[in-house]
């Protein structure tokens, strides 16, 4: 079954095709729902109401090739974990563990090349609430600092200075994690 | 540096981008349970389910209410039966009758109203009365209010007698009080009323269902067809007349052959051409429809076509071809019902026809240059099979129970019965078709 004949059944309703979207998909989409919400419980929570909800407007799918589905799917993914945390109002500005800030510019460029997946993913879900958001969406949603603004309600100056904080403690992170193998 | 940061972007994002994580057990069924919900909003003709589940359901509903009624009907026969057992007990001989019989004068009616009232503390006569009433408001309302009066005048059931409770005074308020128990009979009635009317539709509907429906029909290809073209041509070229023309051979010869070898070799050398006219043909036939269930239906029958054919070929000595054929075929016929109300209903059919020609016979007529005629006439025979697909929709109007008038244009289809015969048929193979006919319901 290609992409395109996938989401066609599933908007039939046809039980294996969403049952097939949700094993080829799932995996993926409820990655990206813990990356934005650290709590596991939390984070399946809302990948189950994701699921519902793309499920119920995958008639809205458009296909324009191959990936096309993937990223619709994700998109949807994305706004209901991003829906969740506007819900449960993050207070992101406020959130700044001072002493997990980096004082000093990093030596290193933080290379990502060897480190495994899970740690990779482990590392940015261990960022503080605020930056990791902005830092998803920059990073993986590749949205501009504007987008992110008008998205999360903060300023374009919040985003950016965020962004730059999560980055640096990210590759901190990295760079320690390369340092203790 | 700047290229550099995005570099290290780009390697999060691809290193992250399919990264995928265990999903949790049991997950899948939790959803799968909460998505099994409606159907999409297009549904196909042949996934009407929801109208059909509907159908099931009215079904369902009146037949359960006809049941309740069925047996809320015997409730009350046996209560019945109860009380004219106690009217026997403690009235004199000539009350020994049936309820029905009681009601049916009011003199005859009295005791067993002083019956009713003595049992009014118990529901099931309580009922009962009620229905009594129903039956008694339409010979005489005094009767009933008598009834009813006494019933709520009566608590202590030993007090009560026939004549005592017809000579109390009637107060205002027991009087609005009838009212309203009058009213609610009446709407009883209303509702038995009702339900008898549902009874009769879920029985009519069952029988519609396995039904069986007798058909007369006629229609065919609307129109007929005509063409020209330069040279000469036959109908229906007896192998033989063919063999004679091109060997020149002596053997029986008819008149008809031999003015047309004749006429052939006049014609030589001079522009010919031929007018071949196919006229409208005409079918009529009886058909048995057979209601598979109510979406689908089975359609066969006896169909006889006449097929006309004219052709003029030659040029100043030419022949005329009369071709007449006669056929019997046999349709079958699936059909689905789209969409129908009380009166019309609409229905899709596809099917197939197999034909044999029972008769076949071609006139001939040859003008020679000199005008003189020579008649012939030639029997056809016509060995193979001639075989049709159609596919058509169809709309029938229910004037009642019994009688519908049906039309249903489609398109048809005919093999090439591989004959040298030439009819409408192989001039316009693929062509529309209109039928015109009643249906008769059987089961009515």
């Amino acid at each position: 079954m290609t992409e395109e004949e996938l989401a066609l059944k599933c908007i039939d309703a046809d039980p294996y095709a969403r049952k097939r979207l949700y094993e080829v998909y799932g995996g993926q989409l409820l990655a990206i729902c813990l990356r934005y919400i650290v709590d596991r419980d939390t984070a399946q929570d809302v990948f189950h109401d994701g699921i519902i909800k793309i499920y119920q407007s995958i008639r809205q799918f458009k296909y324009l090739g191959d990936g096309s589905l993937k990223a619709w799917l994700s998109r949807v993914m994305v706004n209901e974990a991003l829906g969740f945390l506007r819900k449960k109002n993050m207070q992101m500005q406020q959130e700044t563990l001072v002493d997990q800030l980096p004082d000093t510019q990093l030596d290193d460029d933080g290379d990502v090349n060897n480190i495994p997946n899970k740690e990779l993913m482990r590392m940015i879900r261990e960022l503080p609430d605020g930056y990791r958001t902005v830092f998803n969406l920059f990073v993986f949603e590749e949205k501009s600092h504007k987008e992110i603004a008008s998205i999360l309600g903060i300023s374009e100056h919040t985003s950016s200075s965020q962004f730059y904080r999560a980055k640096t403690l990210l590759m901190k992170k990295i760079n320690e994690y390369r340092k203790s193998l | 540096m700047n290229e550099m940061k995005d570099k290290w972007i780009n390697d999060i994002r691809s290193r992250m981008d399919n990264y995928s994580e265990p999903l949790p057990v049991g997950l899948w069924e939790k959803i799968e349970s909460e998505i099994s919900t409606p159907a999409p909003k297009v549904i196909p003709m042949w996934r009407k389910w929801t109208s059909v589940a509907a159908a099931a359901m009215l079904i369902l509903a009146v037949s359960t209410v006809s049941v309740w009624l069925w047996t809320s009907d015997s409730e009350l026969k046996e209560a019945n039966a109860e009380l004219s057992e106690t009217n026997e007990l403690m009235q004199t001989p000539d009350d020994n009758i049936v309820l029905s019989d009681v009601i049916k004068s009011e003199e005859e009616s009295e005791p067993l109203l002083a019956e009713t009232v003595s049992k009014a503390d118990n529901p099931v006569t309580k009922k009962n009365q009620i229905a009594h009433g129903n039956v008694l408001q339409e010979k005489g309302l005094d009767v009933l209010a008598d009834n009813v009066l006494s019933d709520y005048e009566l608590i202590n059931p030993e007090v009560e007698t026939a004549e005592e409770h017809s000579d109390e005074t009637v107060t205002e308020d027991v009087v609005s009080l009838k009212e309203k128990r009058m009213k609610r009979m009446k709407e009883d009635r209303e509702t038995a009323r009702r339900n008898a009317s549902y009874l009769a539709m879920a029985d009519n509907k069952q029988g519609k269902r396995n039904g069986l429906q007798l058909g007369v029909m006629t229609g065919n290809i609307p129109y007929s067809s005509s063409n020209s073209f330069s040279g000469m041509s036959r109908l229906a070229i007896p192998a033989k007349s063919v063999a004679q023309v091109n060997e020149v051979v002596v053997g029986e010869v008819s008149d008809a052959t031999a003015s047309y070898s004749q006429m052939l070799f006049n014609n030589m050398g001079r522009q010919t051409y031929t007018d071949i006219k196919h006229h409208v043909p005409v079918t009529v036939g009886a058909s048995v429809k057979w209601n598979i269930n109510e979406d689908w239906a089975l359609e066969s029958g006896l169909n006889y076509t006449y097929l006309y054919s004219e052709l003029r070929s030659g040029a100043k000595s030419y022949i005329e071809d009369k071709q007449k054929l006669h056929y019997v075929g046999i349709p079958l016929k699936v059909q689905r019902s789209i969409w129908n109300n009380s009166i019309f209903s609409f229905y899709a059919s596809a099917g197939g026809m197999m034909e044999k020609c029972v008769s076949g016979s071609v006139e001939t007529v040859c003008v020679d240059d000199n005008n003189r005629k020579s008649f012939g006439n030639e029997k056809l025979d016509i060995k193979p099979l001639q075989f049709s697909v159609l596919a058509s929709v169809g709309l029938q109007a229910n004037f009642n129970k019994l009688l519908s008038l049906y039309l249903e244009p489609g398109m048809i289809y005919y093999f090439d019965d591989k004959t040298e015969i030439l009819t409408i048929r192989k001039d316009k193979p693929f062509n529309f078709n209109l039928q015109l006919g009643l249906r008769f319901n059987l089961n009515q």
